[in-house]
């Protein structure tokens, strides 16, 4: 949940230098985490006193149940010494290392050190002995507890991304290890990670890391937290109580069910706020009959784009929701020119049929197409039917360019043929546009690239005997049919098994 | 190899044909970058000069009228681009200011955001007391989403995108916004994080640090001179970014949003579904996307066309095919503001290159009176003065009036343009007017009035049909009498200027409203006087008895509208009929005798380009494989005497083409030296004594294709060889190799200076090559080896 920044930390730390008891401190965790009392009580437990030493700690869990909250908060709150580094802001071994170092030592980046860190540190040997060099004169100085070492905490998080960077699961074991590699006695490492400790490959560690589970937020928990999250909570509460039980059961994480929920519960205070229903017993069944018919269109809802000159959700975008198919658009919403539909259709229709159809398709004669029909027998449909179910499942099929450019040329051929026999008044001058398209320049290629870079067509990895480059259209089919809408343009009549 | 001194090398050989060498004296200096074509170049260029010669033989342009004409250029093309820069800021700048706006309203809502939450933190708070401040921060999700303004661009082109973004980047920076842009360049997958961090510092904090640490940025903007202005991280060809890096950067920034007020702003040339297939749901949930749409293409097109075409007076003119051509153009291919404004470049300067007389453009665009365009035709050189008369738009016609000098001829045609353009641009308006009605694009009547000018010929001008006009024109007919009313006061709006003219409508207009008004109430009393068709008498009874009902009070306001809806029509109808009448009249006569096409004038070839073929070469260009084909096959192409038909090689040839068929002797990787030396030794025979054992010596490279074998030693050896780029000989062989790369020292003393110029055309052809795309230069790893492109 909240990361929060490293600056942060510096101050929380000076702010909560008061001592406060271990019962305090979880008090005032449980209070503001509801649900984790077990997970608290058993930090505290392995937090131990001040001066404890301290094994390596693993804390995994699923995203958003409250891992690294719970632990930083604690630690501040204990005013116990820590530094916490984030491996998704330190995207690699030195980021992480400089930023440990700087917050042991207290260093701040600015202009006057040109935002230098305190130490270059590159290896984990530098790091290693740049780690006894400060924990060794921070145990000098804040020595407060008898004749023994204040523990010092390092938190890592997301340490599941360090597996992805080059020699990462090298760096995992050695980090696990660091206490005995710098043979400092007050090292606390914490490791924080959504993935458990089988997936982290912590066969080498020299001493395994004491897990700490985080599970998943039952309905109860969930609804305990959002509640807190609320200011009209009795209306909430209801809210929460008739429609989280859908929600929850595709995602348990508290930020996506806030989000989610969000737009549901503005669109079921409506009554509420209109004065049309009054809160009591006869009052809820109206609200959640209302809101009925608005959890089904929320819940298949991935992402909403604001109007930045409307709200989030105006009435026409809950109907269209609710009354129709998200994709029964109109329009494609951008400008595509002539050129880029036809090659569209072009590489839709290469990647749809096999090149052996090509000929019945663009050859002179028709014949082809009306053979097909001939078979009908039973066996003959079952094992259509299997191709075709064999073909969606592959996907569209890649062409070469060679080909792809001949049935553009086709096409654009057709197109002219059957531009002269309309004569509308607008179609006097379209000729021309037909007219351009006809021969293959380097226009066209350009358009490919073009339509290439923002993805609509995805170049495929070249085919190692003939050098060419091959693509394949990377569009819906609702897509292409509106590409196809926009210019007249037979698409059914070129599809095997449209 | 050095490109050494060219200096005398033979001119004449280089004349025989002009591959690429197309220097022509344009004054623009933008060169379409598609338009390199081998063939074309060739058969336009020796075309072209054969049509100029026959239009214009006398051409010996003096340089101070050269000058003139760039000038002219200069002036006529500055406003033309002025006007459409200028159309373009303002389409923009509405969206421009919303998206700042929006940025203000976003750091706001913020900040009220965290001043509620430690309000109610703080009341709900254990005890109130200092500690609990610390922890009275927003709760981590719900300030966890970075704002996101999703700037739909339009189209899939990108050579708009960049002048779109200066734009929204400039007016950013003048309202106190930091600006980082970041494009598909800083997101690939090989750099990882570090390739758009490092960018992003580079920009804001201008130094490269040492690590990509976001407590960098977090640091200078913990400056004072920063603190609280907003960061606006732009990227702007999304779905060009490789897809991972993308998500993770977008997750890495919305940690830090709570130290850093961070907006992005992303570059859609797509739907808004692509942002859907762009990033994994991880990604998207850290995302508040807020929508914002630039004008469509076909808009600002058609506002451009409005300014630039119809409505302003440029001095310059496109005939109708031309425009036509163009339109078909942006239509098919290339529909942005870059491509509109570099095809009418192409135009302007095509016209001011061709047209020795076109500086009078200049003249006529700053000249105030008719008067001083007289003086100044007149003093023209004689030369310039038997080349107007040589015109095809003249020629037949001033033979009448042959006791006035031509100057003052062409003074008044030229003075007259203006009037027309304004006539041409009113009828057109009226026109425009009606087809709203009709609902009819803009685009498609423009098309269509083009096109049917295009068609006619601009000679005949009478009695000619309206074409697809006349079907517009006929709409007159079924007009109802709001609409009519409506269009004929935006006609009086539209011919204010032109006093005759707007008296005419405006006699239709008060014709038609007070024989509609009297109709309606007064219809007993007075008869109207444009009521030719006698009224069906039960109406005018009804009618007298309504109005006496009227002034008795006696009838309700329903019954009145009921009545209204039955007889109106059938009264108003006469009216209507005859003004209609009358407005479709005038509309045709308008029409044919002002909407002719800007080439049907005398003396238009000054100010009017009308050359298709020529813009037509310099828009679309060739596939590589065209000129491929064109610089193997050159004598196809040039049927000059001096080549061998047979395709054989000889010193004739020119040197590109003959350092292109050289090289099709190897693979895909040529040697240069080889190359070089072959190409040496047939332009210069005398040379082929010295460099033959050498190119004995050394067979092609050919890479990717080592030579197959079942004995291993040997197949190592192979590979062995591809490594060194230089193959192993035999012992003798190398030896022999070794004497000689010994002799070279003295033997280039004495034949430095003969090869000097051999050297310097290789090096010209295959920096040709080059440019074309048919080869690649010399990588770093292998420095003597190019690359052929096309196989």
């Amino acid at each position: 949940m909240g990361k929060k920044s490293r600056a942060d930390a510096v101050r929380l730390e000076k702010e909560a230098e008061r001592r406060i008891a271990g019962e305090d401190c979880r008090h005032f965790l449980s209070d503001r985490f509801p649900g984790r009392n077990e997970q608290i009580d058993n930090l505290l437990c392995i937090l131990g006193e001040p001066c404890d030493a301290f094994p390596p700690l693993l804390v995994y869990g699923s995203p958003a149940t409250g891992k690294t909250s719970i632990l930083r908060e604690s630690l501040s709150f204990l005013g116990r010494p820590h530094a916490y580094v984030s491996c998704r802001s330190c995207h690699c071994p030195r980021l992480v290392f400089e930023s440990i170092l700087n917050q042991l030592v207290g260093h701040v980046r600015s202009r006057a050190n040109n935002y230098a860190s305190a130490r270059r540190c590159e290896k984990l040997t530098d790091f290693v002995t740049y780690l006894v060099e400060f924990c060794g004169r921070k145990e000098l100085v804040s020595t407060n507890c008898g004749n023994l070492n204040k523990t010092v905490y390092l938190i890592f998080d997301n340490v599941e991304l360090i597996r992805g960077w080059s020699g990462g699961n090298v760096l995992i074991s050695s980090l696990l290890k660091l206490a005995d590699l710098t043979r400092l006695p007050n090292l606390g490492l914490i490791f924080v990670s959504s993935a458990g400790p089988d997936t982290l490959q912590l066969g080498s560690a020299s001493r395994e890391p004491l897990p700490l589970h985080f599970k998943d937020y039952s309905n109860e928990e969930l609804y305990q937290i959002l509640t807190k999250r609320q200011p009209h909570s009795e209306l909430y509460s209801f809210f929460l109580k008739s429609s989280l039980a859908p929600f929850s059961r595709a995602s348990r994480k508290v930020t996506e069910l806030a989000e989610s929920l969000h737009p549901l519960f503005l669109k079921y205070c409506e009554p509420f706020l209109n004065g049309k229903v009054i809160l009591n017993d006869q009052g809820k069944r109206e609200l959640y009959k209302y809101m009925e018919q608005y959890i089904q269109p929320a819940m298949g809802q991935s992402f909403s784009i604001a109007d930045p000159d409307k709200g989030v959700n105006t009435k026409q975008e809950w109907k269209s929701m609710i009354y129709s198919r998200p994709l029964a658009k109109t329009g494609l919403g951008f400008h595509l020119s002539l050129c880029s539909r036809y090659l569209l259709l072009a590489i839709y229709i290469a990647s749809r049929n096999p090149s052996t159809l090509d000929d019945a398709l663009f050859g002179s004669g028709e014949g082809a197409k009306t053979k097909r029909k001939r078979r009908s027998s039973m066996s003959a449909m079952d094992r259509d039917a299997a191709m075709m179910q064999e073909k969606q499942l592959k996907g569209p099929s890649v062409c070469p360019l060679e080909r792809l450019l001949a049935i553009f040329q086709c096409l654009a051929v057709d197109r002219n043929v059957s531009c002269e026999k309309l004569t509308d008044f607008k179609l006097d001058s379209s000729g021309e546009d037909c007219r351009q398209l006809k021969d293959v320049t380097s226009n066209v290629q350009m358009e490919l690239v073009t339509l290439t870079s923002v993805n609509l067509v995805l170049k495929s990895s070249s085919s190692p005997l003939e050098g060419l480059p091959r693509f394949r259209a990377n569009v819906d089919t609702d897509f292409i049919h509106e590409v196809a809408r926009s210019i007249c343009f037979p698409l059914d009549k070129y599809l095997l098994n449209a | 190899m050095d490109s050494g001194d060219d200096g005398d090398f033979d001119e004449n050989q280089l004349q025989a044909c002009f591959v690429l060498h197309r220097n022509r004296e344009k004054s623009t200096g933008k060169v379409c970058p598609r338009r390199k074509s081998a063939k074309k170049g060739k058969n336009s260029e020796s075309e072209k000069s054969g049509d100029v010669a026959g239009l214009y033989p006398i051409v010996e342009d003096p340089a101070s009228y050269g000058a003139l004409r760039l000038q002219a250029f200069k002036a006529v093309w500055g406003r033309i681009q002025k006007l459409i820069e200028d159309i373009v800021e303002g389409e923009n700048h509405e969206i421009f200011s919303a998206i700042q706006q929006w940025i203000c309203n976003r750091q706001f809502s913020d900040a009220q955001m965290t001043v509620y939450h430690t309000a109610r933190l703080l009341s709900n708070g254990v005890d109130g007391t200092g500690l609990e401040s610390s922890w009275a921060k927003p709760s981590a999700s719900c300030g966890k989403q970075l704002n996101t303004a999703l700037v739909f661009l339009g189209g899939v082109n990108p050579s708009d995108h960049r002048r779109t973004f200066d734009g929204l980047t400039g007016h950013l920076n003048v309202n106190k916004c930091h600006v980082a842009r970041l494009t598909s360049i800083d997101f690939l997958s090989k750099a990882g994080l570090g390739g758009p961090l490092r960018s992003l510092f580079r920009q804001l904090i201008h130094i490269i640090p040492e690590t990509t640490d976001m407590e960098i940025l977090a640091a200078w903007h913990r400056e004072v001179e920063n603190q609280g202005l907003p960061i606006a991280i732009v990227v702007e060809d999304c779905e060009s970014c490789d897809p991972k890096v993308l998500a993770e950067f977008f997750v890495l920034l919305s940690e830090w949003i709570r130290d850093l007020p961070i907006v992005l702003i992303l570059g859609m040339a797509t739907s808004d579904d692509a942002i859907r297939k762009l990033l994994p749901a991880s990604a998207l949930a850290r995302l508040h996307l807020w929508r914002f749409s630039l004008k469509a293409p076909q808009k600002l097109l058609e506002t451009i066309t409005r300014a630039v075409l119809i409505e302003s007076f440029c001095a310059f003119d496109l005939s109708p095919e031309v425009i036509l051509f163009l339109y078909g153009y942006f239509e098919s291919h290339d529909l942005t503001v870059t491509s509109i404004i570099r095809s009418l470049k192409i135009t302007c300067a095509e016209h001011f290159w061709r047209e020795p007389l076109s500086f009078l453009c200049g003249e006529l665009l700053v000249l105030n009176s008719k008067a001083d365009l007289e003086e100044k035709c007149s003093a023209l050189p004689d030369m310039f003065l038997h080349h107007a008369t040589q015109f095809s738009s003249v020629k037949g016609k001033l033979l009448l009036q042959e006791d006035e000098p031509v100057s003052k001829h062409m003074a008044a045609s030229l003075w007259d343009t203006r009037s027309h353009k304004k006539m041409w641009k009113m009828v057109f308006q009226c026109i425009s007017t009606l087809a709203k009605y009709g609902g009819i694009s803009f685009g498609d009547l423009f098309c269509g009035v083009l096109q049917w000018l295009a068609d006619s010929s601009p000679l005949s001008n009478s009695d000619q049909t309206l074409g697809p006009l006349e079907k517009l024109i006929s709409k007159f007919r079924d007009m109802s009498g709001t609409s009519l009313r409506s269009t004929l006061e935006e006609w009086r709006k539209i011919t204010l200027h032109e006093k005759e003219l707007n008296a005419e409508v405006s006699q239709i207009l008060t014709d038609f409203i007070s024989s509609s008004t009297v109709s309606e109430v007064n219809q007993a009393s007075n008869q109207p006087v444009n009521l030719r068709k006698s009224p069906s008498n039960e109406v005018e009874g009804v009618q007298v008895g309504v109005s006496q009902q009227i002034k008795h009070g006696v009838i309700s306001r329903s019954a009145l509208r009921r009545l209204g809806q039955q007889q109106c029509p059938g009264v108003s109808q006469t009216g209507l009929v005859s003004s209609n009448k009358k407005a479709e009249d005038l509309l045709r006569r308008l029409v044919r005798e002002h909407l002719k096409p800007a080439d049907s004038r005398p003396f238009h070839e000054i100010y009017c380009f009308r050359d298709v073929n020529s813009l037509k070469e310099a828009l679309i260009g060739d596939t590589r494989r065209r000129v491929h084909m064109d610089l193997l096959n050159s004598h196809n192409v040039l049927k000059c005497e001096c080549c061998p038909t047979d395709g054989e090689l000889s010193s004739s040839l020119h040197d590109t083409t003959l350092a292109y068929i050289l090289s099709q002797e190897y693979g895909d990787l040529v040697r240069i030296h080889n190359w070089y030396q072959s190409f040496a030794a047939i332009c210069d025979p005398k040379l082929q004594g010295s460099v033959k054992v050498q190119e004995e010596n050394s067979p092609p490279a050919r890479r990717g294709r080592p030579r197959k074998s079942f004995d291993l030693g040997s197949e190592e050896e192979g590979s062995a060889k591809q490594r060194r780029g230089r193959p192993r000989k035999s012992m003798d062989a190398a030896m022999e190799e070794e004497s000689e790369e010994k002799k070279r020292p003295r033997l280039s003393d004495a034949v430095a200076e003969e090869n000097a110029p051999i050297q310097a055309r290789f090096t010209r052809a295959a920096t040709e090559l080059q440019i074309v795309g048919l080869l690649q230069m010399p990588k770093k790893g292998n420095s003597d080896t190019v690359r052929r492109l096309c196989i």
